[in-house]
């Protein structure tokens, strides 16, 4: 009985933990579904956004869910200029192209991270203080993280359900001629898109300093699991990439609890490995919110 | 638009403009392309007598590069398939050698040559399942194993070998001179097992994979055995350069070891710059590259990657398929794959 | 199995998930000659090729070629068997040259021999050269047909080889395909224009939604009531 209780309690970690790979992952496989474009410097995005947070809250100490309000538009802008200055010259290339293309920027990104913010660890604590849920004491910035990524989660999925601008990007997602050929501006679309997707990394980011350690190389350790999450769930696909992001906080909490935290992190590769065993071109899927 | 009659392709033939390089005398050309590598391997065999030892170093890592800008191209160069995993093959040479010297006091020409067989058994063991995944899925793939190893070799389960998170330390036992003669075979070995590849049919099989791999299928090309094969030569020659190279090193520590922005990033910049699917072009990127970065940024660790990555966006954006073939659509060098 | 048969498909079928494109599909392709394949857009024609030649899967059924059963090999196996193919959309290697892309897809001796001879029969031999991406659209297809002819095969399949370009060249490809029809190998062609079945083909199987709904002669094949039907509607 207590070992069920404690496999609930930290599958439920695993759970919320899992809600930062789904908002990662879901940007990864918006932009993938939209452009064609594996961004291997998606992992760098979440970095930067991680440091909006650091120093919006060691500077004016402003918690990490108001600092969202500058990482996820400061990601946003980001994105959408890289998408116009680099991404948009290789779409429709050979993928050589954008994934050498992308890992070009994922190396400026994080060495200049090195070079501006140094190597240093940082993080800082917010609502460490226990609450009682459901029979167990969880920390009060993981339910608060938590409940925050669904919120972004869902909104991401009714802006693309019913907004304008969302159904062009499904459109062009799901059939780029037939989307042209509506009228809608691929180009735009595929910008706002990068710009969406950068901005959920960088949503997610903005938790890493408070969850987990922040340098500038955690962008790589994330981009992999992100990886593993998208390969499960089917890159391109929205829904899949939310699902596999719960399911592999789930199953990574698990296994750093009863092996280790290392064994959890071989679990990811192992399991993009494992995955691309059974279905070599992967489990594709489409931007479908 | 070009007419699809026949005398308008013999006029589309003739009317190409002659080429440079052909332009050159028939016997200047022949002596040129004799003697200039003579010249350089002589220069290269005695520069140990005659130079410092920094610029002996300095040589070193240039065959170094060569040698992995090398490997790096004869896979991913000739069949498409971007080994973003690559340092994971430097890292199994490195630890390889460190491990039959630092534990087992084997002599360093049976470690190298040791780094170099199991480099290219791993290579192709890890080749038979990953090799069955395409284009951007063997990518993530690659990039997934390289993070793996380094997990794998800073585990305490693995301390006993690989010296865990701390490292492994040996002495190698070789002079400079040593190193420095070993590596140029390395490199020298590597640009001639290209040569040899990219003028056989074998290397014609492996650039219709990056062309178009169903088709290749179709014209009856097993593509999945030639990608092994490829992929197991390249990981035995990088066995033996990172087999050398952590000789060069004296210690090596997963962290430093794996750094896909360092040992992946820069051969594939290299090989990219001179032009992948080439002979020539990883020779000349890696030359270059390696004397401008050491003259250079080479002092600022972290500027010296950005810049690598700047590079390699520059290239990839303006420069897509390198010198050499920008050189050959030119129509200054002839179109040959000896080049 | 008939007598005098080089490829002979059994109850074929294929599923793209809810959809089935080949539905138990038997046909008999005889030795030597030139059939046509035809059918409406979606009949499943370019997916009989795939299961064929062993790009895509059958989900079940059995494919014969000289009898032995392919239908589990896979392509550059069935390929060396003999059995050559283009695609609907020409897939030549673009960054090799011409000469290039006719070599790599020999298997035997006398490659060269036969590379020169291929493309001196083409009017391709003064572009050996270039890089196939150098050539015209047409010139493409042409080249495309002659490297599946590398191979040797003797069976061949085309997937519309005469569909966007001009008449001289169309023309130049069926003179081309009776020509390597008449050393003795059979061709199977899918093809939308009429014209060209009724004047090249001695026998035609129409497929329409993955089933073979008339086969015979070009003419009996376009009285078919459900040829006409399944073409013009009712
Ligand atoms: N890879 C695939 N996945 C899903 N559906 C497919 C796939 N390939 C073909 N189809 C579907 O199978 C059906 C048959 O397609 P196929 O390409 O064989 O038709 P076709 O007879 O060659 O048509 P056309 O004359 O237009 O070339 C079509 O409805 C098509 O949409
Ligand atoms: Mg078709």
């Amino acid at each position: 009985m207590a070992d069920l209780l404690t496999f609930i309690e930290f599958s439920l970690r695993g759970l919320m933990v899992g809600a930062v790979y789904a908002l990662m992952a879901m940007g990864l496989s918006l932009i993938f579904g939209v452009m064609r474009v594996v961004n291997v410097a998606h992992g760098e995005f979440l970095m930067l956004g991680g440091y909006v947070s650091f120093f919006a809250w060691s500077s004016v100490q402003l918690n990490p869910i108001a600092s969202l309000f500058v990482a996820m538009p400061l990601l946003f802008f980001l994105g959408m200029t890289i998408q116009r200055l680099f991404i948009e010259r290789v779409v429709g290339k050979p993928e050589l192209s954008s994934l050498m293309l992308c890992f070009g920027l994922s190396i400026i990104l994080l060495q200049g991270a090195q070079l501006l913010f140094t190597p240093d660890p940082r993080g800082f604590t917010w609502l460490l203080y226990p609450v009682r849920l459901l029979g167990w004491n969880f920390p009060m910035y993981m339910l608060m993280i938590f409940a925050t990524s669904m919120a972004i989660a869902f909104a991401l999925f009714l802006f693309l359900k019913a907004t304008r601008w969302g159904k062009a990007i499904r459109a062009v997602s799901q059939n780029y001629e037939v989307a042209q050929a509506c009228g809608i501006d691929a180009r735009k679309v595929r910008m706002l898109s990068f710009g969406c997707g950068a901005a959920m990394a960088g949503a997610a980011g903005a938790f890493v300093p408070v969850q987990f350690s922040l340098s500038p190389g955690v962008g790589h350790e994330f981009i992999l699991k992100s990886f593993a999450v998208v390969v499960v769930g089917g890159l391109g696909s929205l829904w899949g990439a939310f699902l596999a992001g719960l399911l592999l906080g789930i199953v990574e909490s698990l296994i750093t609890f009863y092996f280790s935290s290392h064994l959890a992190q071989l679990t990811f590769y192992a399991t993009i490995i494992a995955v691309l065993l059974v279905r070599p071109g992967g489990l594709f899927g489409s931007a479908e919110a | 638009m070009r007419e699809d009659s026949p005398s308008s392709a013999d006029r589309a033939a003739e009317a190409r403009p002659e080429i440079v390089w052909e332009r050159v005398d028939r016997r200047v050309r022949r002596a040129l392309v004799w003697s200039l590598p003579l010249i350089l391997l002589f220069a290269l065999a005695i520069l140990p007598y005659m130079a410092s030892a920094y610029t002996v170093t300095l040589t070193f890592l240039v065959f170094f590069w060569v040698a992995t800008a090398q490997s790096w191209n004869l896979f991913s160069g000739y069949t498409g398939y971007v080994n973003f995993g690559y340092v994971g093959l430097i890292g199994v040479g490195a630890y390889t050698t460190a491990i039959l010297i630092g534990k087992f006091g084997a002599h360093w020409l049976l470690a190298v040559g040791a780094a170099g067989a199991v480099t290219a058994a791993f290579g192709f063991l890890i080749g038979i399942p990953f090799l069955r995944a395409h284009g951007i899925y063997f990518a993530i793939a690659m990039l997934g194993l390289a993070e793996g190893l380094r997990v794998l070799f800073s585990m305490d389960l693995m301390a006993p070998l690989t010296g865990g998170g701390a490292g492994i330390g040996f002495i190698s036992g070789m002079s400079l001179a040593a190193k420095y003669y070993a590596m140029g075979l390395v490199a020298l070995l590597s640009t001639a097992v290209v040569f040899l590849v990219a003028n056989s049919r074998f290397g014609l099989q492996l650039l219709t994979i990056r062309e178009d791999e169903l088709a290749a299928q179709v014209m009856g090309i097993n593509t999945t055995s030639k990608k092994l094969m490829a992929f197991t030569l390249c990981a035995f020659l990088t066995g033996l350069a990172g087999g050398l190279y952590a000789a060069y090193v004296n210690y090596l520590v997963p962290a430093t070891m794996f750094v896909t922005a360092y040992y992946t990033l820069i051969p594939i910049v290299m090989a990219t710059f001179g032009g992948l699917g080439t002979t020539m072009g990883p020779v000349v990127g890696a030359v270059l590259f390696t004397i401008i970065s050491e003259a250079i940024w080479a002092r600022f660790v972290f500027l010296h990657l950005v810049i690598f990555g700047a590079v390699l966006i520059i290239i990839i954006l303006f420069m897509p398929q390198g010198i050499i073939p920008w050189l050959q659509d030119r129509r200054i060098l002839p179109r040959t794959r000896w080049l | 199995m008939e007598d005098g048969a080089i490829l002979t498909l059994e109850r074929v079928r294929k599923d793209f998930g809810g959809l089935r494109a080949v539905d138990d599909c038997s046909l008999v392709v005889e030795t030597g000659k030139i059939v046509g394949l035809i059918g409406p857009n979606g009949a499943g024609k370019t997916t009989l090729f795939q299961l064929i030649s062993g790009v895509l899967r059958r989900d079940s059924g059995h494919i014969y070629f000289h009898g032995d059963d392919i239908s589990r090999l896979r392509p550059h196996e069935i390929a060396r068997r003999g059995i050559g193919r283009t695609f609907q959309i020409t897939r030549i290697f673009p960054k090799m040259t011409v000469w290039e892309n006719m070599i790599v897809a020999s298997h035997s001796a006398g490659a060269e021999e036969r590379a020169r001879a291929l493309l001196e029969l083409a009017d391709l031999l003064p572009l050996k050269d270039h890089y196939a991406a150098e050539l015209s659209f047409g010139q493409q297809k042409l080249l495309d047909l002659m490297r599946v002819m590398m191979l040797n095969p003797e069976l061949i399949l085309l997937d519309e080889p005469a569909a966007g370009i001009n008449p001289t060249m169309q023309n130049k490809i069926l003179d081309l395909i009776h020509q390597l029809n008449k050393e003795g190998r059979t061709f199977l062609i899918i093809e939308h224009d009429m014209d060209i079945i009724m004047g090249h083909c001695e026998k035609v199987i129409a497929l329409n939604f993955g089933r073979v709904i008339a086969e015979g002669r070009p003419d009996e094949v376009r009285e078919n009531e459900e040829v006409l039907t399944a073409y013009f509607g009712k």
